[in-house]
């Protein structure tokens, strides 16, 4: 009987839980899944749709590659009972497709080929190679695309591979791994582009090479590029191919090391050591980089690692007349978060940037491909087979709906001279965004070095000068103290309310990267509101005498503490309580008896070999105060 | 870490070579000669041989009918390698024991394999159930990896002799522990509850002799060894266990520590340290041994636990160690003391340790292993070849160089081909199954599909086109794709950066006795060699109709007029325009 009250009890429990949260949400603001529903697209039982491809086709039929090697033609893809033909299989991990001039174009691991079905009896079997690359046969020799250019010709980004003995080290072995390549009709490859690592997510928007990139060596975060011939993005492994006579990009291996430690360092046997992040170590960003090499290419927009993903995947456009408000921008997916992002892209002084902010998560499996549907749906393709994800499916087909109601959201955001002005899809209360408090905006960049990963350093708060509210309410000039050019700057509107509702914005926070700060006129400041005076007035005396509180040194944080502790910290993006992620769930750490202070140093400096069956390293996270990393690591414990 | 431990068994023990002379009942149609071949695409079941040397020959004529031949030594437990050659039609089999026959057969054609066919376990019979039922308990191989007649294939069998009684009484049934044919495991853990059809007079011994058929056609043997394993495992008994808990680096001073919990057990897979945290356990107890001998006992911790082994007496001070634990002695018959030392390094890891002993004609004998391990290993994921009948991935090469670009193409008939993409060579045919694509499917997986039957190599890394010298024609080539003909027929295209256009279809026989290939080669006009096998010993069976006795291959040449050239480095045909030619196996 015992072991039964007890459940009877915790369900009770948590049915009193549940009740709360129900009541509660009633008086939330709309979120996410009110505007933007996730729904399947019905495929025969047993279909393994591990996609890697997904392309629209004439009709409005869909094209979808697996990378298990099928490509499958979808019939009425929006509709309850879609038809699924299988039309080519045994494809060696196809990662992207293409429906171009009549023909199915797709991307295997070593070329570009081109499907027809010659004897009409619904299948391919015509397989013709376009363009056939080089490949020393390491697992990590992905290749992605075709993107298709203006002017016909296919864009396809190349992995790296991994030294034998520097296994944590991108090489490119054979020409021309870790490059965007562009390859014409006739199957001529020009080398376009290098830099890359693992560049998952090519992409032509508005005619223009973009891509997205992976955190690793020598990329301090993901971000979204955009790649002009000759450009270089970061990872040196490509250089090895910049003698080759039609190479565009002169700089050497050497020259880059001559500016970028590559850290090549050996122990007393005489192997190799792994680089570590050293927190008090000299280092150079990127874009100090950029000075002496100028082959750089600055990302246009750093997805901060942990917060917009943790591998990045493909940048679409938003058709002008789709989404309403959010037409003409851009999505990005992320493999790890099972989610996608929303990018307000500008140019300033010539040069793409813009801010990043969270769109729509939830979804089964790692998001790696997008496509429109006609009905302005958009089909989302997913796996995360050997990677891991916050959707702890292996695989999946999904649509995403908007029902056509406006959520609250920053439309667009722009730097100004002093600040920047961002544009709200619906007017804002006036009080509330007249109120600094109600903004909050803090930057940082990242380390260039062959470490995987970086923290964010250079970490600066900006003191809210002043604000501007348009007379129509949809617009909000914000002026700060010293932007500082090359930096993410998170944007953080927490105070803001929309005007008829009170409601809160669906998604609070945008991370700006300040490639270039614009000329131009400043804000005319005005005085701060009295209530800011009034404050420390108001401010309650310390009761530190009378009521001694539990020492921070013992107490475990409560459930509401650690939830803001784990996401401020960007532990959620790799971490569940209960359930193994792309990281082991915490209840798992909590079994290998850590003390507390073991834990600390392991976020600080992580040991990969003790999970072995995690595929994805975590990053050094030093930058997590230990004050706080103390806290999360008794809660873990509590755990057990 | 969880690895699965797995010991080569390398034994150094001498084998018993069986030679015609060590059998009995030769009636005359058994003869020793030098050398042997056959004209597979005969159905004359005839092999054809010359000279008198080592190779035994059952060649049965009207005059001296075919008789079976029965060892005069008798054999238990024992691994026994054939390797034979059936001749076109022929029939034969390997009784174990006199008693327990494994099928040998020309099953060259075979889609589907039944107990009849060649390696498989041979029916029992009773004679009392009606017609149909007659036949019970056969075991079919598990997948058609027969070769072609007129070629040598090995059948490997691990052997278990039954067990009886002081009393004569069974108490346990015979038992083929694995069987491989030309590779492949075709059987494993396959009980015989009796002699199948046709077996001696005498019923079930511990010891018999290996019978081989005579009766039903011409086979040829190069080579029957057997390995007798008759000697008993040491035994661990009389097993006492402390356990102590708490975290241990090195061994402690006994005298300082209180164990938890102390007993006796009659094997190691009944501990129970009564604890779930980590602990430190102690065994002691005698180590019985039958039979003088070497023996190598390994131990290891899992979970980069620690452990220590000492067998008989020792001064030498015990220390604990991580990884693999061996300690190789050599006992005389009787009992020698062991200590065995055992730590659980957190909580969180499995209980228990692995502990074997494998020596010289001995089955390798397990006698700890830990509980609740996790297998990191996965789900197999074998390629379907209705879903899948023609796969891209990279193609692993026996010296473990990767084919970047490699195609492998199935047919229903069971014979199927890899190809490489970017040096338009055949890399390897085989019979059997199709493809295992656990490591490139699995997790993130390295890109590479493994054949799953018997596989014939045939180039690694070999430049198809050569110069009257046989030196390699270097030429830039890219691949321009493939058409999918029908069930495993692929055309081919490369263009050369000169402009040569290469065509090269390659197709499955509709039977599966091999591939025909045609090559066109337009834009030259340079008499060139492909080499199209490897392989140096070459004889012609009938016209146009090569034996590559080293590569187990037969060349067909389809063009009138064409020879074979023998290289260095394989067997070369000539070029300008077009050639064409089967391969057989």
């Amino acid at each position: 009987m015992f072991p039964l009250k007890i459940k009877l009890k915790s369900l009770t429990l948590s049915a009193i839980a549940l009740g709360m949260s129900l009541s509660l949400m009633a008086q939330e603001s709309p979120k996410e899944e009110d505007f933007f529903k996730i729904l399947k697209v019905p495929a025969p039982e047993g279909t393994l749709l591990e996609v890697g491809g997904l392309t629209m086709l004439p009709n409005g039929s869909l094209g979808v590659s697996t990378r298990r090697g099928d490509v499958f033609i979808v019939d009425n893809p929006t509709s309850q009972r879609p038809n699924f033909t299988k039309f080519a299989s045994g494809l060696h991990e196809i990662l992207g497709l293409a429906y171009h001039e009549g023909s199915l174009y797709m991307v295997q691991r070593g070329e570009l080929t081109r499907l027809t079905d010659l004897n009409s009896d619904g299948k391919a079997d015509w397989y013709e190679t376009i363009a056939s690359w080089p490949l020393s046969a390491h697992y990590h020799e992905y290749s992605f695309g075709p993107k298709i250019t203006p002017d016909g010709a296919f864009i396809v980004t190349t992995n790296v591979a991994f030294g034998d003995q520097e296994w944590w080290r991108g090489e490119s072995r054979v020409p021309y791994r870790g490059w965007t390549l562009k390859i014409y009709p006739d199957g001529k490859i020009e080398p376009y582009a290098t830099g890359m690592r693992s560049p998952a997510g090519p992409g032509v928007i508005n005619g223009e090479v973009f891509y997205t990139e992976n955190q690793g060596e020598y990329m301090g975060s993901g971000g979204l590029w955009h790649l002009e011939k000759g450009d270089f993005s970061g990872h040196p492994a490509g250089l090895s191919w910049s003698k080759l006579p039609n190479s565009p990009i002169k700089m050497t291996t050497a020259d880059f090391n001559a500016v970028v430690d590559p850290m090549k360092n050996k122990d007393e046997n005489g192997r190799f050591i792994k680089p570590e992040n050293e927190v008090d170590a000299s280092f150079i960003t990127l874009a100090e980089a950029k000075k002496s090499l100028p082959s750089i290419k600055l990302p246009a927009v750093w997805l901060p690692h942990g917060i917009h993903g943790i591998s990045n995947s493909e940048p679409i456009l938003i058709p002008e007349n789709y989404w309403g408000p959010f037409g003409g921008q851009i999505l990005v997916g992320d493999q790890g978060q099972s989610k996608i992002m929303r990018i307000m892209l500008e140019k300033v002084n010539g040069v793409y940037q813009g801010a990043s902010i969270d769109f729509r998560a939830g979804f089964q499996s790692g998001v790696l491909r997008m496509v429109f549907a006609e009905d302005q749906s958009l089909f989302v393709g997913e796996t995360n087979r050997g990677w891991g994800s916050a959707g702890d499916a292996n695989e999946g087909l999904q649509r995403l709906v908007w029902n056509r109601e406006a959520p609250f959201e920053m439309r667009t955001v722009k730097a100004k001279p002093d600040g920047f002005e961002i544009e709200f899809t619906k007017p804002v209360d006036k009080k509330s965004a007249e109120n600094l408090s109600s903004y909050m905006i803090n930057s940082f960049t990242y380390k260039y070095f062959p470490v995987y990963g970086s923290p964010p350093v250079k970490a600066m708060e900006h003191e809210i000068l002043g604000v501007e509210v348009s007379g129509d309410g949809r617009k909000v000039r914000i002026a700060i103290k010293d932007p500082q050019q090359y930096h993410v700057h998170r944007i953080s509107l927490l105070g803001i309310r929309e005007a008829i509702n009170s409601h809160e914005l669906v998604h609070a926070d945008a991370y700006y990267t300040l490639n270039e700060i614009p000329s131009g006129e400043k804000m005319v400041i005005k005085p701060k509101p009295v209530v800011a005076a009034a404050a420390p007035a108001t401010k309650p005396t310390p009761k530190a005498a009378t009521a001694p509180a539990k020492p921070a040194a013992i107490a475990i944080p409560s459930e509401t503490e650690i939830k803001v502790l784990l996401a401020k910290n960007t532990c959620t993006a790799c971490h569940q309580k209960d359930k193994k992620q792309v990281g082991p769930a915490y209840t798992d750490v909590a079994k290998r008896n850590y003390t507390p202070e073991k834990i600390v140093e392991l976020i600080y400096n992580p040991k990969p070999e003790n999970w072995p069956e995690h595929a994805t390293p975590m990053p050094p996270m030093p930058q997590v105060p230990r004050e706080e990393a103390l806290k999360i690591a008794r809660w873990i414990n509590s755990l057990k | 870490m969880g690895m699965v431990l797995i010991f080569s068994a390398v034994s150094i023990q001498a084998q018993t070579k069986l030679q015609l002379s060590s059998f009995e009942n030769n009636k005359g149609s058994w003869s020793e000669v030098t050398k042997v071949w056959s004209d597979p695409l005969q159905s004359d079941h005839v092999l054809l041989s010359e000279g008198k040397g080592s190779i035994i020959l059952n060649s049965p004529t009207k005059k001296k009918s075919g008789t079976d031949i029965v060892t005069a030594e008798k054999f238990g437990d024992s691994e026994v390698t054939l390797v034979y050659m059936m001749a076109p039609g022929s029939n034969s089999g390997m009784y174990l024991q006199g008693q327990y026959e494994v099928q040998l057969l020309d099953s060259w054609s075979k889609a589907e394999v039944k107990a009849g066919d060649n390696g498989g376990i041979y029916e029992r019979w009773d004679e009392s159930k009606p017609d149909g039922q007659k036949g019970y308990q056969g075991y079919a191989p598990r997948q058609n990896a027969s070769k072609a007649p007129g070629i040598w294939q090995t059948l490997k069998v691990y052997f278990k002799a039954p067990r009886f009684s002081p009393a004569g009484e069974k108490i346990e049934n015979a038992r083929i522990v694995s069987a491989t044919l030309n590779g492949v495991t075709i059987h494993e853990n396959v009980e015989l509850f009796g002699p199948t059809r046709g077996a001696m007079e005498g019923g079930e011994v511990a010891e018999g002799p290996i019978r081989i058929q005579g009766d039903h056609g011409p086979i040829a043997i190069q080579s029957l060894e057997v390995k007798l394993y008759d000697t008993p495992a040491p035994e661990f008994s009389s097993i006492s266990y402390q356990v102590f808990p708490g975290s241990f680096t090195e061994l402690p001073a006994e005298n300082t520590l209180k164990p938890s919990s102390t007993g006796k057990i009659a094997a190691f897979d009944e501990f129970v340290a009564g604890l779930t945290t980590s602990s430190l356990s102690k065994f002691e107890g005698t180590i019985a041994v039958k039979k003088a001998g070497n023996y190598t006992f390994r131990m290891s911790v899992p979970n980069n636990g620690l452990g220590a082994m000492q067998i008989g007496n020792s001064s030498d001070a015990l220390q604990l160690k991580q990884g693999m634990i061996v300690a190789e002695k050599a006992l005389q018959a009787g009992e020698v003391p062991f200590t065995i030392w055992v730590s659980k390094p957190t909580d969180w890891t499995a209980q228990g340790f692995y502990l074997m002993a494998d020596a010289d004609a001995m089955w390798q004998k397990t006698y700890s292993e830990p509980a609740g391990m996790d297998f990191w290993s996965s789900d197999q994921i074998l390629v379907d070849t209705r879903e899948t009948p023609v796969l891209r991935s990279f193609i692993e090469l026996p010296s473990r160089t990767k084919v970047s670009h490699g195609i492998s193409v199935s047919s229903k008939s069971g014979t199927h081909y890899s190809y490489d993409l970017n040096s338009n060579q055949v890399i390897r045919v085989w019979r059997g199954g199709f493809l295992d694509a656990t490591p490139m499917w699995n997790e993130r997986g390295n890109g590479v599909s493994r054949p799953l039957g018997a596989v014939t190599e045939l180039s690694e890394n070999t430049p198809l086109f050569n110069d009257s010298e046989l030196s390699p024609v270097t030429k830039e080539w890219q691949a321009k794709g493939y058409q999918i003909l029908g069930d495993g027929a692929v055309r081919f295209s490369s263009k050369s950066s000169d402009g040569m256009e290469l065509k090269d279809q390659v197709q499955v026989m509709p039977d599966g006795k091999g591939i025909d290939r045609v090559l066109e080669l337009s834009g030259n006009s340079t008499p060139m060699m492909i080499r199209v096998a490897p392989g140096k010993v070459l004889t012609e069976v009938s016209d146009n109709l090569y034996w590559i006795e080293d590569s187990g291959l037969y060349l067909q040449i389809k063009d009138a007029g064409q020879k074979p050239r023998v290289g260095t480095d394989g067997i070369f045909l000539p070029i300008t325009t077009a050639l064409n030619y089967s391969l057989l196996f």
